[in-house]
């Protein structure tokens, strides 16, 4: 397969050029310092994956569970790393009591989560994952926003990261379908 | 054996390196022996093994311990398809497998509840089957095995997984159980400043 993202500045990734969206959520990350990413893949976010795994100062790791994934990442910034952990929507499901537990212990992750309770989703078997994801951060009253608007991506991913560095707790960005891979 | 031999054993090895321990009688029986700043105790049941893994795979310089119950790593089996995934040469696991969940509220002597490593869940053959070598998954049921396993774990390349088979003498129940002398804030912000003096990453107020 070509190499897409050749002669662009951005990392050299296999397979179909990385969407407008994928760019500026991976641009946010190197922005906002991130420099550890632990991932399950899902069908919304593996161009931005591909991206931070092609890039030689992101440590790049899979994980089998999303709690699991910020269990990882939570070690990640014990051990000197700014980390972001990315999944689908539903892994924060998995997640609530290894989220409070980094919450409580000031050990702060960046949340990327696919998928929110209101917008781009057209099939029912979401149905569950749109309920948990929202549902787990705001009873945890751990920060959340849903990006809209995709020419923003960049600096809400960026800002999101500094809260995350300054406050030392964890913020979660809700990505649509739409925001990533277009209308 | 006692979870008390494996533990001052653990002690004698450790050299100051970061550990986390996961719920119940181990946190308390660690810092009766010998508690070291870069410890976290009592995480969650199934992500001590997780959050040293983030450790290790962060901090390739520095070996990371982390203390499991056979409760604990059953509930977070899913680490260890990891680690076989990764391999990270700096992380020993020590799974302390007597087979109950033996410190739970409500149980008291006499009064178990057992963990799958009781009806046939055999740790060392699972973290076999998920691609962590044979030769770095050690099995041990005396002091003598389990000295020499934990000196191979600090003196050869990992990722190594020691499932130290233990009694229940000290299943006494949670009331009774020693605990920690540091909380779970505290105990992170101190392993947090712990790998910042060894260099890695920058302290969390600049």
């Amino acid at each position: 397969m070509a190499a897409s993202t050749m002669g662009s500045g951005l990392p050299v990734v296999e397979g179909p050029p990385a969407p407008q969206g994928a760019v500026e959520l991976y641009l946010g990350l190197k922005a906002g310092g991130v420099d550890f990413a632990v991932y399950l893949p899902d069908g919304t976010l593996p161009p931005v994956e591909r991206l931070v795994r092609a890039d030689p100062e992101i440590q790049t790791v899979q994980c089998a569970r999303e709690d699991e994934g910020i269990a990882m990442a939570a070690g990640a910034y014990l051990g000197g790393k700014m980390p972001a952990a990315l999944m689908e929507g539903s892994g924060l499901g998995y997640a609530g009591l290894i989220l409070a537990r980094i919450q409580l212990q000031r050990t702060p992750v960046l949340l990327i989560a696919s998928r929110n309770r209101v917008l781009d989703e057209p099939f029912d078997y979401h149905g569950a994952t749109r309920k948990t994801g929202e549902g787990v951060l705001r009873g945890l009253d751990i920060p959340y926003l849903v990006v809209t608007d995709p020419s923003q991506l960049r600096v809400i991913v960026e800002k999101a990261a500094l809260t995350v560095w300054g406050q030392r707790s964890c913020v979660g960005l809700f990505i649509p379908n739409y925001v990533i891979h277009g209308q | 054996m006692e979870r008390r031999e494996v533990v001052e054993l653990f002690v004698k090895v450790r050299d100051g390196a970061p550990a986390i321990t996961g719920p119940g009688a181990t946190s308390g029986t660690l810092w009766s022996a010998d508690h070291q700043p870069a410890t976290i105790y009592n995480m969650e049941l199934g992500y001590a093994t997780a959050m040293c893994l983030g450790i290790a795979l962060a901090a390739p310089a520095q070996r990371v311990f982390a203390l499991e119950g056979d409760g604990s790593m059953i509930a977070g089996l899913s680490t260890l398809t990891s680690i076989g995934r990764h391999r990270p040469a700096n992380l020993v696991v020590i799974i302390l497998d007597n087979g109950v969940y033996a410190t739970g509220v409500g149980q008291g002597p006499g009064v178990t509840e057992t963990t799958a490593a009781s009806h046939g869940t055999r740790l060392a053959g699972v973290a076999v089957s998920c691609g962590i070598p044979a030769e770095n998954v050690v099995e041990v049921d005396t002091v003598s095995t389990t000295e020499a396993a934990l000196h191979r774990a600090v003196t050869e390349p990992g990722p190594w997984i020691i499932v130290a088979k233990i009694d229940i003498s000290d299943a006494t129940g949670s009331p009774t159980r020693r605990r920690p002398g540091v909380d779970i804030v505290e105990s992170a912000g101190d392993l947090k400043r712990e790998m910042v003096k060894r260099g890695f990453g920058a302290p969390p107020i600049p």
